[in-house]
């Protein structure tokens, strides 16, 4: 019997550790590699803050929990795991988004990049119009007055 | 990632890209007016291939509709659109207007003086066709090239002057008039018939061939994008000649890029659904479903991308009701709950459309004249003749008032 996890240490950029089990450290393709080539008990993520590693160790967290205990209840366990993943973008602002898709990008968990992909994908949708998803986005026009007139005019079918 | 707020900007472009490739064909459309630079991503070949890629596996939006523009189905909750409202209600008629022809998400409009427009109703594009050469002719197909993604790369417009049978080799000589929207121009072909081709049905069509049902067990298809001037014909499966009614052969629909036969068949006293595929290379039906105790069920349309679901109607005293049946698991199934209100089958409608027939007669040519409009899996505008321009459908609307 092998009760004994292997306990990982992740730390942050601004030295924030985080003890996980290894089975979420392998979640992130990265960091799995990581762990094989250099088996330290401590691994410095330099381009991930506290803030946003202690999201990414949630997630993992969870959907190592689940995906373990899954067996017969597998599907129930996935509609679960679909309600966690809705209320935990929900809550998130769309600042803490965009440094997860980088940490995610970084860090290799295809998972939880397409989240949040689908995430501010979501929000655009949600905007009624282009000026509300500059103001969404911080996204600056470099259209002229006639240009952006003329683009509206032949995309008038998408807004109404 | 300091401590400031983080924006879009610090995320890498391909990240961005992914992000965008998520979106609604809808929402994309919108999106072009926010960024001259995020326009170009977005008419990228890249892109296009991304956003494809993402969401090969879903279904698209389509409607069944009558030659008067009421929609008998409709369904408009596809991920890929995103469209507010069904593909019917995209559709205004302009007075004196009759819907001719369709192929894949083009329509063709005609007024009783053969002044027609070939458009996509939800871009709200429109070409107008000119005048074809002077001698009397009648819409026989809108045809279309696609690309791999299905989208459409060009139409053209064949009408029929004259139908001759010449005695010496029995065949029909048909004078026809192409209009490409690659020229822009009628041109004059004579194609041969071994069957008379019967102008009363929708002509379906395929990646630029169409295929007519002839009410004596045949289907006779051409492929206009090719050199050759003769149909082909294609037995149809299972017909007796001894029929006694030409009109009860059947629908021939398109699904998943298929050619499909459906035909309801007595058979020993019960009632048998059967449904083909036409195999394009040998030319020859493959049975794709047998189903037994349908007594009273009649097929009217098959779901364009998922052909385990058919509609058959159902009648009942002398009501005729819509029911959508799936054929993989035999039973009725109710598409509107599963789809949350997405999907809607018209009953009245229906009725209305097929209260043309005699409440003791069954006839499949009402039904083969059934319109099926299918968006594609990615937005191109309508191909433009050259020197032609587009008009939006509130032009074309005031245009022919």
């Amino acid at each position: 019997m092998e009760n004994e996890k292997k306990m990982i240490t992740l730390k942050s950029s601004d030295d924030v550790t985080f003890e996980v089990e290894e089975a979420v450290v392998l979640e992130s393709q990265f960091l799995s590699h990581l762990v094989q080539d250099c088996p330290a008990p401590e691994h410095k993520i330099k381009e991930v803050t506290g803030k946003i590693l202690s999201k990414v160790v949630e997630y993992c967290e969870k959907h190592v929990v689940v995906v373990v205990d899954g067996g017969d209840s597998s599907s129930s366990s996935g509609d679960d795991l679909k309600k966690w993943d809705d209320k935990f973008i929900k809550e998130m602002d769309l600042s803490t988004v965009y440094d997860l898709i980088a940490a995610a990008n970084y860090l290799n968990i295809q998972a939880l990049l397409d989240l949040m992909c689908q995430r501010v994908a979501d929000v655009i949708t949600a905007c009624k119009d282009h000026k509300e998803i500059r103001e969404t986005l911080g996204i600056v026009s470099d259209y002229t007055a006639e240009e952006e007139a003329e683009v509206l005019k032949e995309n008038e079918w998408a807004f109404d | 990632m300091g401590s400031a707020t983080s924006t879009m900007h610090h995320l890498p472009e391909a990240i961005l890209t992914e992000i965008l490739a998520r979106l609604p064909l809808r929402s994309i459309s919108r999106f072009k007016s926010v960024s001259k630079t995020l326009k170009a991503t977005l008419e990228s070949v890249y892109f296009r291939r991304l956003f494809v890629s993402l969401h090969k596996d879903l279904s698209s939006s389509w409607s069944l509709i009558s030659p008067g523009g009421k929609e008998l189905i409709g369904f408009h909750g596809c991920k890929t659109w995103d469209l507010p409202k069904s593909l019917g209600s995209f559709i205004s008629l302009p007075l004196g207007y009759d819907f001719k022809a369709s192929s894949n998400e083009l329509v063709l409009i005609e007024r009783h003086d053969g002044c027609s427009y070939v458009g996509n109703p939800v871009l709200q594009q429109w070409v107008k066709i000119p005048q074809p050469p002077p001698d009397y002719s009648i819409v026989l197909a809108l045809v279309t090239r696609v690309d791999e993604d299905g989208v459409v790369l060009s139409f053209k417009v064949v009408r029929v002057a004259t139908v001759v049978f010449e005695s010496f080799n029995h065949s029909w000589t048909l004078n026809v008039f192409v209009y490409s929207s690659e020229t822009g121009i009628w041109t004059s072909k004579i194609l041969h018939c071994p069957h008379l081709i019967v102008s009363n049905r929708v002509a379906k069509n395929l990646n630029g061939t169409i295929y007519c049902i002839n009410g004596l067990g045949v289907v006779v298809a051409h492929d206009f994008y090719s050199e050759s001037d003769h149909f082909l014909v294609v037995h149809l499966p299972e017909n007796s000649n001894h029929s006694s009614n030409n009109n009860n052969n059947g629908v021939l629909t398109t699904s998943g890029g298929f050619i499909m036969y459906m035909k309801s068949l007595e058979q020993e006293r019960r009632t048998v659904l059967k449904v083909w595929r036409l195999n394009y290379n040998d030319k020859s039906w493959q049975l794709l479903y047998e189903i037994n105790s349908l007594c009273g069920f009649v097929p009217i349309a098959m779901h364009p991308f998922d052909s385990d679901i058919v509609y058959l109607c159902y009648q009942q005293s002398h009501r005729r009701h819509l029911v959508a049946c799936n054929l993989g698991t035999e039973t009725l199934i109710d598409p509107a709950r599963e789809s949350n209100g997405d999907f809607y089958m018209n009953q009245s409608c229906f009725e209305e459309y097929m209260d043309n027939l005699r409440p003791s007669d069954w006839d499949y040519t009402v039904v083969n004249r059934l319109f099926q409009s299918v968006l594609p899996r990615w937005m191109e505008p309508v191909p433009r003749p050259p020197l032609v321009e587009m008009i939006d459908t509130s032009s074309l609307l005031s245009q022919v008032a």
